[in-house]
């Protein structure tokens, strides 16, 4: 149960460890870097000394040290073979170096650890899970990545994965895994189309998921009913909450819409016609979820009661309010940026 | 007496407005003048949008018995909608019904014209549905998709009238008139104007929108929304084609005679008097495609000083019978009500086109110029059978309403209710005794020349004394009696409900659309589309969810032995 000072140090070395990772020259300066965040990670997720930590943080140990032994053994294999050079055109290499970075970033046919290690966390790990330690595999893929069937396959996958796998889903946490397994589809798509605009969607993504996180961990929601229990006292973070959640599934006039926009407009310049239809169309779906854990507590047990009028409501914290606001006129301001030249 | 009430304040500005434009009126018809007034709104590169106003004899004095009757209308409301606390809405939707008729008298364009049109078909629905019950609904709902057929037609000749490169129809119905643009033109303006004017196919709407307040039918009916299609004719004329005119000839003629049979069969006081309006309508229609439109507009104007009044009197009838509009309740009036009788029967005889009132200087003269014209013989036996029956039912209303025994419940109390309704009558009454000689001498300094052999010309008044003598005789019944109208029963009940048309043009027209909607919905909305829409797709994702959730319950060390192996496979593939 580690105390702030070692929080401190702990999230000092996942971020040199992603930071060593994603700019190291060499193979095996980026396994070293993955695992100093894996190692730095793991005592983080043991905030509470219960079962659901423990399980989770095994879990995550087991799956994460397995994807960087295979990632070392490519890597020396690598060293030995001459034939095995990165970037050769040899299509089962790409998809040997891959796979264990897939693993990592719990991207769709390899992400069944995700939704179980989510589930034993507390929010702030969630949030961490889903953006920061996403962002080392993701860079590493994005180095070497081309446009081939395995990788289109891998987004459909995920796609279709993280719209299908949270629409039945009563946890919050659940929900947001699918979301991000969704999303990290997207994500894919944009690094096989530029370079860099990936990493626009990462952080608008990272940015959208911060604001959920904050909200449902302001308000201490875990489940889709408690949405519509516990908001009933506080219009605000009713209106902030549906509005940041629709932001995330990507809903034209705020900012979650921005990076999307610009992903299917690279893929239809790439000729990428039919995933970029199969990514929309199972976006819509990602939307219906995201719109029904709003939706009882918006439209139908919206009470108001005079005693709760009389009391003070507005105790939404600055940032989360920030944060939304950002959200919801991001897009326009954004867009004007653009256009100034 | 409250002068500072929304009526009063109404009663002196539109008076005021009228008095003004009557006397603008006077002048522009003695000195010939025309004026336009061009407000150029915005040019953007080549194209002005413009806002043209006309200003002539026609339009002014349109303008000048719209506002004055509408004031006489709106002081009277504020005795026969007293207590009413919905009386800002009702006043402000009459005053919104006199700027619409403004839009629509006063220009010469048709998108501005479209503006007034669309006007009248929302304030009229308003006013219809005001006593909020189903039976207004259903007749608001009657009169505005009536009256939409007719917006159709106006968009559809705005678009036609693309082709001349402006909507100022005033500058080309001459020019352009046979051309092919112009004849889809004029048939557009002709069918809208026969929605409005209620002729033939589209009658039902006009005794169903009864249900409104009886000013509002004092207003409709006299100078307004049914008038607004004859204005459109009368401004149109000079571009109607030779078989347009004859079909129009046709509708109207049979409008006239319809309406005229069937005011004798009905029993409504208020439906009598617009079958009435109708049959006037006819007239209007018919003599404006006869070809003398300023005749027309002489008899619009007429017919509205004494149709408002007429309906300010049944008005007041109906409102000291306690809102029953019954006329085999009623009976005996004249004994309490002297002067709204008095007025009732000055109103009802200008109708009629006794001498010397206003109708007759109107009425009168149309029929000498259709004696006069070249006519076949069914166009005149309608044009004088509906004269004849004008009087015919006017002479019924009389037998009904004013004479006799009192026949409502012994417990009444009757009177000439209203000093304000009083006044508004008052003030019609005049111009209904002068104002038919006072216009026939400003709009025709020349007098048209009759020249008839003597049968022909003492005709007219053959025919009416013969139809008030039928009326009378028609409609009195004792006690034991026999009754004609059930040994004929069925031609009875087909005269007296307008010839079938509610039920022809109004159910038969939405049988077919109503009955498909229901299929539509039965088998697409809530079948086809919802098994494979929405609650299709709905139960097809829950079963892909469901089976990922199964995936997930699998172990973790199974996914992970799947991982090894494809691993295992790529090194293998990469090796072979």
């Amino acid at each position: 149960m580690p105390n702030n000072s070692t929080k401190i140090l702990l999230l000092t070395t996942l971020t040199s460890g992603i930071l060593i990772s994603i700019s190291s020259n060499s193979w095996f300066g980026a396994w070293m870097g993955l695992e100093i965040n894996l190692l730095s990670f793991i005592p983080m997720m043991m905030e509470k000394k219960n079962i659901y930590t423990t399980e989770a943080s095994l879990k995550y140990f087991i799956v994460q040290a397995g994807a960087s032994s295979m990632l070392l053994f490519m890597v020396m294999m690598s060293a030995m073979e001459e034939s095995m050079l990165i970037n050769s055109d040899n299509l089962y290499t790409q998809m040997l170096m891959n796979t264990p970075l897939l693993l990592k970033g719990g991207v769709a046919p390899m992400h069944w650890w995700f939704p179980g290690v989510m589930e034993g966390l507390n929010w702030n790990n969630c949030l961490i899970l889903m953006t920061l330690q996403k962002s080392a595999p993701l860079s590493l893929i994005s180095y070497q990545i081309n446009n081939d069937m395995f990788l289109e396959m891998i987004i459909v996958t995920s796609v279709m994965i993280g719209a299908i796998g949270g629409l039945n889903q009563t946890s919050l946490r659940k929900i947001m895994t699918y979301s991000s397994i969704n999303h990290t589809g997207w994500m894919m798509s944009a690094m096989i189309t530029g370079n860099d605009m990936w990493v626009t969607y990462f952080t608008i993504y990272s940015m959208l998921t911060l604001t959920v996180v904050s909200i449902v961990k302001t308000t201490k929601l875990s489940f889709v009913n408690q949405m519509a229990m516990t908001e009933k006292k506080n219009k605000l973070t009713k209106f902030l909450v549906f509005t940041s959640i629709l932001s995330l599934g990507g809903l034209p006039p705020f900012l979650g819409f921005m990076p999307k926009w610009m992903v299917i407009q690279a893929m239809m310049t790439n000729e990428m016609k039919t995933t970029a239809t199969m990514m929309v169309l199972m976006s819509v779906v990602t939307l219906y979820y995201y719109m029904r854990m709003t939706y009882s507590s918006l439209m139908m047990l919206h009470l108001e009661t005079k005693w709760l009028i009389a009391q003070p409501i507005n105790k939404t914290p600055k940032h989360i309010i920030l944060l939304t606001s950002i959200s919801i006129t991001g897009l326009m301001m954004s867009e004007m940026i653009m256009n100034l030249d | 007496m409250n002068f500072i009430s929304i009526c009063f304040v109404s009663f002196f500005f539109l008076l005021f407005f009228g008095i003004l434009s009557f006397f603008v009126g006077f002048v522009f018809v003695v000195k010939d003048l025309v004026y336009f007034i061009e407000w150029d709104i915005i040019t953007l590169n080549s194209s002005s949008v413009v806002m043209t106003l006309l200003f002539d004899w026609m339009s002014l004095f349109f303008l000048g018995f719209v506002f004055f009757i509408s004031s006489l209308v709106v002081l009277y409301s504020d005795d026969y909608m007293h207590g009413d606390l919905n009386i800002y809405r009702f006043i402000y939707l009459v005053l919104l019904f006199v700027v619409s008729m403004m839009f629509l008298i006063l220009s010469p364009n048709l998108i501005s014209i479209l503006l007034g049109w669309d006007g009248l078909g929302l304030v009229s629905y308003c006013l219809v549905i005001y006593y909020q019950n189903f039976k207004s609904y259903g007749a608001g709902m009657l009169t505005a998709l009536s009256n939409r057929v007719g917006d159709v037609a106006l968009l559809m000749s705005i678009a036609w009238m693309f082709n001349f490169g402006s909507w100022n129809y005033v500058y080309y119905l001459f020019f352009m008139s046979g051309s092919m643009e112009m004849n889809f033109i004029s048939f557009l303006v002709v069918l809208a104007a026969m929605t409005s004017s209620a002729q033939i196919p589209f009658s039902s709407w006009l005794p169903a929108a009864m249900a409104a307040p009886t000013p509002v039918s004092a207003l409709v009916h006299s100078s307004t929304l049914v008038t607004a299609g004859v204005y459109l004719l009368i401004r149109f004329s000079c571009s109607f084609g030779d078989s347009l005119n004859s079909f129009l000839l046709l509708v109207s003629g049979l409008t006239m005679f319809m309406s005229g049979l069937g005011a004798n069969f009905e029993f409504d006081l208020s439906s009598v008097i617009a079958l009435s309006t109708l049959s006037q309508l006819g007239l209007m229609v018919g003599i404006v495609s006869f070809g003398f439109p300023e005749l027309a507009f002489f008899h619009l104007l007429t017919h509205a000083l004494f149709k408002a009044l007429l309906f300010m009197c049944a008005g007041v009838v109906i409102h000291v019978m306690g809102d029953s509009q019954d006329i085999r309740f009623m009976g005996g009036v004249s004994f309490f009500m002297p002067f709204t009788s008095s007025c009732l029967v000055v109103s009802s005889f200008a109708l009629c086109g006794m001498p010397f009132l206003a109708g007759f200087y109107s009425s009168d003269l149309i029929l000498e110029m259709v004696l006069l014209g070249y006519f076949n013989f069914f166009g005149l036996l309608l044009f004088f059978l509906s004269t004849g029956l004008t009087v015919c039912y006017s002479f019924r209303l009389f037998y009904y309403v004013l004479f006799g025994d009192f026949n409502l419940s012994s417990f009444c109390s009757f009177e000439d209710a209203g000093n304000n309704m009083c006044t508004g009558m008052l003030g019609l009454l005049v111009v209904v005794i002068f104002g038919g000689s006072m216009l026939s001498w400003l709009i025709f300094p020349t007098p048209f020349v009759i020249c008839l052999p003597f049968y022909l010309s003492t005709s007219v008044l053959l025919v009416s004394i013969l139809g008030g003598w039928l009326g009378y005789e028609l409609s009195k019944v004792d006690l034991g009696e026999f009754l004609f109208s059930m040994f004929l029963y069925k031609s009875s009940f087909f005269f007296g409900s307008m010839w079938f048309m509610p039920y022809v043009f109004v159910y038969g027209v939405s049988l077919f659309p109503l009955n498909y909607g229901y299929v539509i919905i039965k088998s697409f909305d809530s079948g086809w589309s919802e098994f494979f829409g929405g609650q299709g797709l709905f139960w097809f994702f829950s079963f892909l969810a469901k089976g990922n959730q199964w995936l997930q319950y699998g172990s973790l060390s199974v996914y992970m032995f799947f991982i090894v192996v494809w691993i295992n496979l790529l090194v293998f593939f990469m090796f072979m």
